[in-house]
């Protein structure tokens, strides 16, 4: 797996706290977002995050393209330094990374038309203004949408095609890399897999690495190379494709994957599911230890106090739990009943 | 490159188009034909328009001329009749007449006077919205300030140092009315900067200024027109309490105003010198309001902050 | 609550500061001169002279400014050129006629708008609705000295149950048009509020559903309507009665009533800019410290503010 790779991304220990404020402006406490991540992407990769939703999932995405200010932590995009980038430096960042966002009808300004929508992202990316028509006709092709739908406004479009335009104003700045916030989950189940088609032909045509985030883990399966699982703003389990799901060493990762589908039903039956148990805790007030440990079924005294570390397991392969090597050993099947 | 669910999308979106693609204008005028004050309001406002640009074909005699025959033998205002429709006042002068150029000089005063007044307003509400900490800050305690004035009383001030004059009134007017339409959009665009739409377009690299002027200000129209034509309402009755008061439109230019303040010494005996003037100035107060109400209902502004 | 009452005092004194700021800009940065403006039309050059002296207008604007609020503190408020009497004290003076315009407005705004704006809002749709309505359009729509001539003309002239203006014994009598006058323009935007209020809360789901269970509708109003309606009528209030202190001014010419409105309307008419300035100071103080009254009574009858 250790081919040598061209870097677009990499994020280390980011971090992104939210203060919260009681009556009068006073802070009261902090939440904890995103606590800790890191990861990184190659050009052409796919990195699928998984986990439930407030896990801090849409807040890393937009720390990454500097929607939100991080807190702590390193962001490095094409090589550069971009976590305190302000003007011109911010405006590469944003050239280079883009963001699709996950809901349409919200993400689009429902009083401009689609053709502007992205012709503005044309300006941005310095495009002579006798060429941006033809832009515009060509990247409307790319995401399957006619030219004629330049000049609708959004509410004349369905969900899907809404989405395509989405995608269509990202690609237009010319990005090496898009961050997808769950960018098909508030469609159509019937248009889903259309969407993710397209983003499919998107990587193979212009080889576009991708963020790809979503709690549904069948979507990641397809879609991605890698994929990292996120619970309470820290990344617990992050491997390889098939190795996440041959053989996942979190227990938080094997109840995740207990409401997935397995490819033969032999499997299905073999496996002995996990059920999350109990209400995630608030980012706010995490409790100590392993954050897992109060729905953990195998959960020791140990669990409760220290913190587990991302280990690395094997190549490519990390996971924050202090039992995983045990759970290699039984052949990431069985879970001890602590 | 003929993919099948582009085809399904192209037929969705013509059946979609089909249903929705009713223009903003057909809508908002079938609604104003369901409100009937609204469109008796509109009917009204366009006659007094036609009539103020059209004065000088329009009025029946001189606004500015004291006819012998507009005084009785005992030099009193005549009465409305065949000669002065709506009568004279008493210095023998046409009241139909200088209506009729006194509607003029309150439109143009509450037009121009408002539309400076939301030129400002919304610039101000929308940069200190927009980019708020200390601009923010800034801009709404002057806001605060101006509003801790009696707005005659601010407006009676100014006038008082700088000088009765159309000019004068109307700047004045515009300078105190800004802060109304700025707390609107400000309050608006604190909203509208929190909705995804904006952060996405920022995330592109648009800069503020385009964002400001091409995604926030349309959605901030409807609630413009709606204050806008509630605003010359309040505007068309304040130049009309300055000119009472006699520091608005200077005499012998007609007012509505003016012409009570002259009409009050012999209303008396005259009393249509009060009564058709006010009726003017009540009708087309109510008319703005009125229409500013039916706006307000058909756009629902606020529904853009949301 | 204290910290709360604190920053709104400290914001107040903010507000003051910039009303001081705002009149000495219109009353000194204007073009020309502010001691030909101070002296008089009449005044002679020696006048003119003698005050462009006093006034320190010799000096630069910082410290023309600097005195000029330090002035305005001391209380001295400068010197009517038509009465050559110090200006606050003659406001002080001409208040008490004002203020129970003032108060009088106030009762009668609450007396004509409030029922209207609950029967309105009780029975949305129905006659009373509109007519309700159309009484509030028209109170907003008709100027005040215009509704004022209205009522001498017929109340007084044509009836003669009021007195035609001026003032004399018993005195209520004479306050009765000039407060209904004030009261009427008001009570439009009374009605407005309070049905547009109480429509929101009477059909709030909450309420919907109480009402089905058959809980007594008095007992819903007290409980869930009037709780809702009181902060905004007592905003209205404060804001009125600060307002009305410094602005029945039409109201008072109207009826020839000599409060500080009239004073400051005879000021105007020989552009007495130290008594004009000295008015619209006055007034802004009473509508700052309305609010300030305002503001520790939401501290007393709202709960949440009590509660931070
Ligand atoms: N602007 C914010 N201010 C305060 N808390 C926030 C903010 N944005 C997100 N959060 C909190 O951070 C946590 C993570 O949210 P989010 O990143 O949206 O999760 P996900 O996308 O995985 O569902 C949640 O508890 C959420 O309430
Ligand atoms: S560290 Fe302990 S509590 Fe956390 S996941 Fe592993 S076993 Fe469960
Ligand atoms: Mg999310």
């Amino acid at each position: 797996m250790s081919v040598a790779r061209e870097q677009v991304l990499e994020v280390r220990d980011l971090k992104v706290h939210f203060p919260i404020r009681g009556s009068f402006g006073r802070t009261t406490g902090i939440v904890r977002a995103v606590d800790g991540v890191s990861i990184e992407l190659g050009r052409g990769e796919t990195l699928g995050i998984a986990g439930e939703s407030g896990c801090g999932k849409s807040t890393l995405a937009r720390a990454m393209l500097r929607i939100v200010e991080p807190t702590a932590g390193r962001i490095v995009v094409g090589g550069e330094d971009v976590t305190a980038a302000r003007g011109p430096a911010l405006r590469h960042l944003l050239k280079v990374m883009q963001m699709v966002f996950q809901d349409p009808n919200d993400s689009l300004n429902p009083r401009v038309k689609v053709g502007a929508a992205i012709e503005e992202a044309l300006i941005v990316a310095h495009v002579a203004p006798q060429d941006r028509p033809h832009r515009v006709q060509e990247i409307l092709r790319t995401v399957g949408l006619p030219y004629a739908f330049a000049r609708r406004y959004p509410h004349e479009l369905s969900g899907g095609q809404r989405q395509r335009v989405g995608i269509a104003r990202a690609l237009a700045v010319g990005p090496q890399l898009l961050v997808c916030d769950e960018p098909v989950s508030a469609l159509d189940v019937s248009v889903r897999a259309q969407i993710i088609n397209l983003f499919q032909d998107l990587q193979d045509q212009l080889g576009l690495g991708y963020v790809f985030i979503s709690h549904d883990l069948a979507v990641l399966r397809q879609m991605s190379h890698r994929v990292a699982v996120m619970y309470l703003g820290r990344v617990v389990e992050q491997a390889p494709n098939q190795v996440l799901y041959a053989q996942p060493l979190h227990p938080y990762t094997q109840a995740l994957l207990g409401s997935v589908p397995l490819p033969s039903p032999k499997a299905n039956r073999a496996r002995q599911r996990i059920h999350l148990v109990g209400e995630v805790p608030s980012p706010s007030s995490p409790p100590p230890g392993c954050p897992f440990h109060p729905r953990c079924p195998i959960a020791q005294d140990v669990c409760r106090n220290e913190v587990p570390p991302l280990r690395v397991i094997a190549s490519g392969h990390h996971v924050a739990c202090h039992f995983a090597q045990a759970n290699v050993w039984a052949g990431g099947e069985r879970v001890g009943q602590a | 490159m003929a993919r099948p669910e582009v085809e399904q999308a192209i037929l969705d979106a013509e059946e979609l188009a089909a249903v929705r693609q009713v223009s903003t204008w057909r809508t908002l005028l079938e609604s104003l034909l369901h409100n009937v004050p609204a469109m008796l309001s509109v009917v009204f406002l366009l006659i007094l328009v036609a009539v103020a640009i059209l004065a000088p074909y329009v009025a029946p005699h001189n606004p500015l001329q004291g006819f012998v025959q507009g005084l009785t033998s005992q030099g009193a205002p005549v009465p409305p009749g065949k000669t002065f429709l709506l009568g004279t006042d008493e210095n023998g002068r046409d009241i139909l007449s200088r209506m009729i150029y006194g509607a003029r000089v309150s439109l143009t005063i509450g037009i121009v006077a408002n539309g400076i007044a939301i030129v400002i307003g919304v610039m101000v509400g929308m940069v200190a919205g927009y980019f708020g900490g200390w601009i923010d800050t800034l801009l709404m305690r002057v806001t605060d300030v101006v509003m801790a004035f009696p707005i005659l009383l601010l407006a009676i001030a100014l006038i008082a140092v700088t000088g009765p004059s159309i000019t004068n009134i109307i700047l004045v007017i515009a300078l105190i009315y800004w802060v109304n339409m700025a707390r609107v959009v400000h309050g608006m665009v604190l909203s509208l900067k929190e909705r995804e739409f904006v952060t996405a377009t920022r995330t592109l690299g648009v800069g503020p200024w385009r964002i400001l002027f091409r995604h926030i200000l349309p959605h901030l129209s409807s609630a413009i027109i709606v204050y806008g034509s509630l605003g010359v309402a309040t505007t068309v009755l304040l130049e009309a309490s300055l000119s009472y008061i006699g520091i608005g439109v200077p005499v012998p230019m007609p007012s509505w105003g003016n012409m009570i303040a002259e009409g009050q010494a012999t209303y008396q005996v005259a009393p249509w010198l009060l009564i058709y003037p006010g009726i003017a100035l009540v009708l087309t107060v109510l008319a703005f309001n009125l229409i500013g109400d039916w706006l307000r209902d058909a756009l629902d502004p606020m529904q853009e902050g949301k | 609550m204290w910290k709360y009452l604190g920053k709104r005092l400290g914001w107040t004194v903010v507000v003051i500061w910039g009303v001081m700021t705002l009149t000495f800009l219109i009353a000194y940065a204007v073009p020309g001169d502010p001691a030909r403006l101070i002296a008089g039309p009449g005044a002679s050059a020696a006048t003119v002279a003698s005050i462009h002296r006093q006034l320190g207008l010799d000096q630069p604007i910082w410290t023309q400014y600097l005195e000029y609020c330090w002035r305005l503190l001391q209380g001295n408020f400068g010197i009517s050129f038509l009465r050559k009497v110090p200006v606050l004290p003659a406001i002080l003076q001409r208040a008490p006629v004002t203020a129970m315009v003032a108060v009088g407005g106030v009762i009668f705004e609450l007396l004509i708008g409030i029922p209207i704006g609950v029967l309105a809002a009780l029975r949305p749709g129905s006659v009373w609705d509109r007519v309700a309505t159309i009484f509030a359009l028209l109170g907003l729509s008709a100027p005040s000295f215009w509704l004022g001539l209205f009522l001498l003309y017929y109340l007084a002239f044509v009836n003669s149950w009021f007195p035609l203006g001026g003032v004399g014994s018993p005195l209520i009598y004479y306050l009765v048009l000039p407060c209904l006058t004030v009261g009427l323009n008001g009570a439009a935007w009374y009605s407005r509020m309070l049905r547009s209020t109480m429509l929101d809360i009477l059909q709030a789901p909450y309420m919907q559903m109480a009402r089905a269970k058959g809980v007594p509708g008095w007992l819903l109003l007290r409980r869930h309507v009037l709780p809702n309606v009181i902060i905004p009528i007592i905003t209205m209030v404060g804001m009125d009665f600060g307002y009305f202190l410094g602005g029945v001014l039409i109201i008072e010419v109207v009826f020839g009533l000599p409060g500080i409105g009239q004073q400051a309307w005879q000021a105007i008419q020989v552009l007495d800019i130290p008594m004009i300035m000295g008015t619209v100071i006055f007034a802004a103080m009473a509508i700052v410290v309305m609010n300030v009254l305002v503001d520790i009574s939401y501290v007393l009858f709202d709960p949440r503010v009590r509660v931070g």
